[in-house]
């Protein structure tokens, strides 16, 4: 792969493809996280918790010598959440209660 | 603020008034010709800076900490341009009453 | 400090630098006022001249709100915030909760504005937007925040906008840390002697250091405040409840309970207020009623954090009974961690956990990341300025935005003393702000760089110090007066400004006589 193709990758991952992916993490970790004590701690951490992630992800891209690893992390990240809230709403429920634990 | 801080604060203020006082970089830079710290005072008082900070921490004083934490980084930054004020030249002063 | 490998290095000056240098200047006048806006209710009660030291709270309220309650039509008791306005006057806004046809989540109602004697000053009917919009004596204070939180721009863009410059900040933040090799040994070293490169840095990183993890936490935090509403609510509610926000709304901020559509007399609301205030030991700073007359009414009352504590304290009554049920987190109804993260977030960003002494803390931590903001423009400028000489109007957009800001805020302060008593101050606030903006932006364009940022400094030095005497000719309390009435803050303020003021002359004097482009900024008051 070209040095130049390399780069607009990166530039792809940490630019764009961060920005998708941490949102589509927030989408699904309400899915997985655990309610806590008071039920709402799967709801507010992925509030609270977004800009870090998305820091993370681009940081990430940007440094990681190995483009292919930062491609396959961004990529599970968004398959596992993207594929929790494909399944939630494959699932007919009621609208206003909340489901996935 | 309760006294705890207060003092707590203040022996961390002064332990980086300290450092920067006897920093040698600070006084290379600055071509002043005052006897530099030594690594192993430095990391004495730099352990001594950071207990009072510790000390709140650990007892669950949040605002406190938070205080101390932000008072510290003003003062540090505060007496970092006051030494290095082209008037200032305190680390002189020192190495002639030697 | 990290040590990276030399083109990974490389790469993160560059995100470093290209960071600061595309919103820049933006994130300066995020950071700017909101240096400012910390004390925003310190500088409503100054430019105002509040006097009454009571809150809205200890006085009595229940009768002026069952009075208010009888004359709006019940569709709008869902809900009943009160909180203070004015000069500790009562605020109330009956309302419903609403999805717009575009689907936006809205709260609508009738808004009442009280004077002293409980009688209505003011009504007005839309959504709690449009109600909280700035008010003749509150024109200054809403206008500072207004600009920190979405720098004018409307809602979501402006939100947004502030979102994506609390990122940069962040990456800003990080990219620094990791690009410092020497961070502990270059902490307390500036060079003066060296090349105006050298000098520029030195002056960056130290200000950076030092405030380091500060500006990791403010842009977190804001970046957290700006994307919560915009994007986190409506993507979390789609996952979660399908798109139903009042559901998520409910789940997050709701009070436990069945429903129970009962019509029931809302119990006792001074004695709500003054229990509020024997267990807490502060005066709510905002009350809110659920479920007005029916059986399961809930009194929420929220007040500042408890000695020790950054974490706020709400407290939760049983409306009709008006019982003190619980003292509960203002996230959940059971402690958990991430409602205590939540909780913590909004005192960590504005820095009013431990009154007046963390709120100036944070104001100079806000100043250092002003003056790290400029000085690494400056530096990104002076390290291209031999081979990019094309790049001279950025440097003096850098002085305008730098200098003529201040400048501006002081203006819209005099502009507010001048208009307040004629009740145009709402027109007349952001009008001289554009007037001064306009004017510094003519300057900036027709002065030689050297002079420009002198007479800027010179000219806000003057306007600070002549702030206190306007507020005073145009009716202000004096001294005694607001010292007597329990607002020393209204003297202190005054003392400030004309201190501030002597500073930015001294330094815009010195940059005159020095008469060099790297000159204005060799200290940090220059800058502010």
């Amino acid at each position: 792969m070209s040095q130049s193709l390399r780069k607009w990758i990166r530039l792809f991952l940490a630019g764009p493809g961060a920005v998708f992916v941490s949102l589509v993490i927030m989408g699904g970790m309400p899915l997985w996280l655990p309610r806590g004590a008071a039920g709402v701690d799967n709801l507010v951490l992925p509030l609270i918790l977004v800009p870090l992630i998305w820091a993370a992800l681009f940081f990430h891209a940007c440094l990681d010598r190995r483009l292919a690893r930062v491609a396959i992390v961004a990529g599970v990240l968004f398959l596992v959440h993207g594929g929790l809230i494909a399944h939630k709403f494959s699932e007919p429920r009621p609208a206003a209660k909340e489901s996935g634990q | 603020m309760s006294v705890e801080t207060c003092l707590a604060t203040g022996l961390s203020v002064a332990c980086i008034m300290g450092l920067a006082l006897g920093d040698p970089k600070r006084l290379r830079a600055a071509g002043l010709k005052a006897q530099p710290t030594t690594a192993r005072k430095r990391i004495a008082v730099t352990l001594v800076a950071l207990l009072p900070g510790m000390a709140l921490a650990l007892s669950g004083d949040a605002s406190a900490f938070l205080l101390w934490l932000g008072a510290c980084a003003t003062a540090g930054w505060f007496t970092t341009i006051w030494l290095g004020n082209p008037g200032q030249s305190i680390g002189q002063r020192r190495n002639r009453r030697r | 400090m990290i040590h990276l490998k030399k083109d990974q290095t490389k790469l993160m000056i560059a995100v470093h630098g290209w960071a600061g240098i595309m919103l820049g200047l933006l994130l300066y006048a995020v950071v700017f006022t909101g240096m400012a806006a910390v004390f925003a209710e310190e500088i409503g009660s100054w430019s105002s001249g509040h006097v009454e030291s009571r809150s809205a709270f200890e006085r009595p309220i229940d009768s002026a709100v069952r009075r208010l309650a009888a004359q709006t039509p019940p569709k709008y008791h869902e809900g009943v915030d009160l909180f203070e306005v004015g000069d500790h006057n009562l605020g109330v806004f009956f309302h419903r909760h609403e999805t717009d046809p575009d689907g936006t989540f809205v709260s609508r109602g009738l808004y009442y504005r009280l004077n002293r004697e409980g009688t209505i000053a003011n009504t007005q009917f839309g959504t709690g937007e449009e109600v909280f919009g700035a008010n003749n004596d509150d024109a200054l204070s809403h206008f500072l925040v207004d600009t920190h939180v979405r720098l004018h721009v409307p809602n979501p863009w402006g939100l947004l906008l502030t979102g994506i410059v609390g990122l940069v900040m962040l990456v800003a933040a990080i990219s620094g840390l990791l690009i410092h090799r020497h961070l502990l040994k270059d902490i307390f070293t500036l060079r003066r002697n060296a090349n105006p490169v050298l000098v520029d840095r030195d002056r960056h990183s130290v200000a950076g250091s030092w405030s380091l993890p500060f500006a990791f936490i403010l842009a977190f935090t804001g970046s957290f405040f700006s994307f919560f509403g915009t994007i986190g609510v409506p993507i979390v509610a789609m996952a979660a409840f399908g798109g139903d926000i009042q559901a998520l709304n409910d789940t997050v901020f709701g009070n436990p309970g069945r429903p129970d559509p009962r019509p029931a007399v809302i119990g006792n609301l001074d004695r709500i207020a003054a229990d509020a205030i024997a267990r807490s030991k502060e005066v709510p700073t905002f009350v809110s009623i659920e479920n007005f007359g029916r059986a399961d009414a809930k009194v929420t009352s929220f007040h500042p954090p408890r000695d020790g504590d950054i974490e706020p304290v709400t407290l939760l009554y049983d409306g009709a009974k008006g019982r003190f049920i619980q003292t509960k987190p203002s996230i959940g109804t059971q402690p958990s961690t991430g409602g205590t993260l939540a909780a913590i977030m909004a005192p960590l960003h504005f820095g009013n956990f431990a009154g007046l002494l963390s709120k100036a803390v944070w104001f100079a931590l806000g100043f250092a990341m002003c003056y790290v903001t400029i000085t690494g423009m400056r530096l990104w400028l002076a390290r291209r300025g031999e081979t990019a000489r094309s790049l001279e109007w950025l440097d003096r957009t850098v002085a305008v935005v730098a200098f003529g800001l201040p400048l501006a805020l002081v203006a819209a302060a005099a502009g507010f003393l001048v208009t307040m008593p004629l009740g145009s101050a709402t027109f007349w606030t952001p009008t001289a702000f554009l007037i001064a903006s306009a004017v510094v932006s003519v300057a900036g364009f027709s002065l030689r760089s050297a002079m420009l940022a002198p007479l800027l400094q010179l000219a806000t030095g003057l306007l600070m110090m002549a702030l206190p005497t306007v507020r005073l000719a145009m009716g202000g309390p004096g001294w005694p007066t607001a010292i007597e009435a329990g607002q020393p803050v209204i003297a202190a303020l005054d003392l400030a400004f004309v201190l501030g003021g002597i500073c930015m002359i001294r330094q815009g004097a010195k940059a005159r006589r020095a008469r060099t482009p790297a000159a204005p900024l060799s200290t940090p008051v220059a800058i502010a």
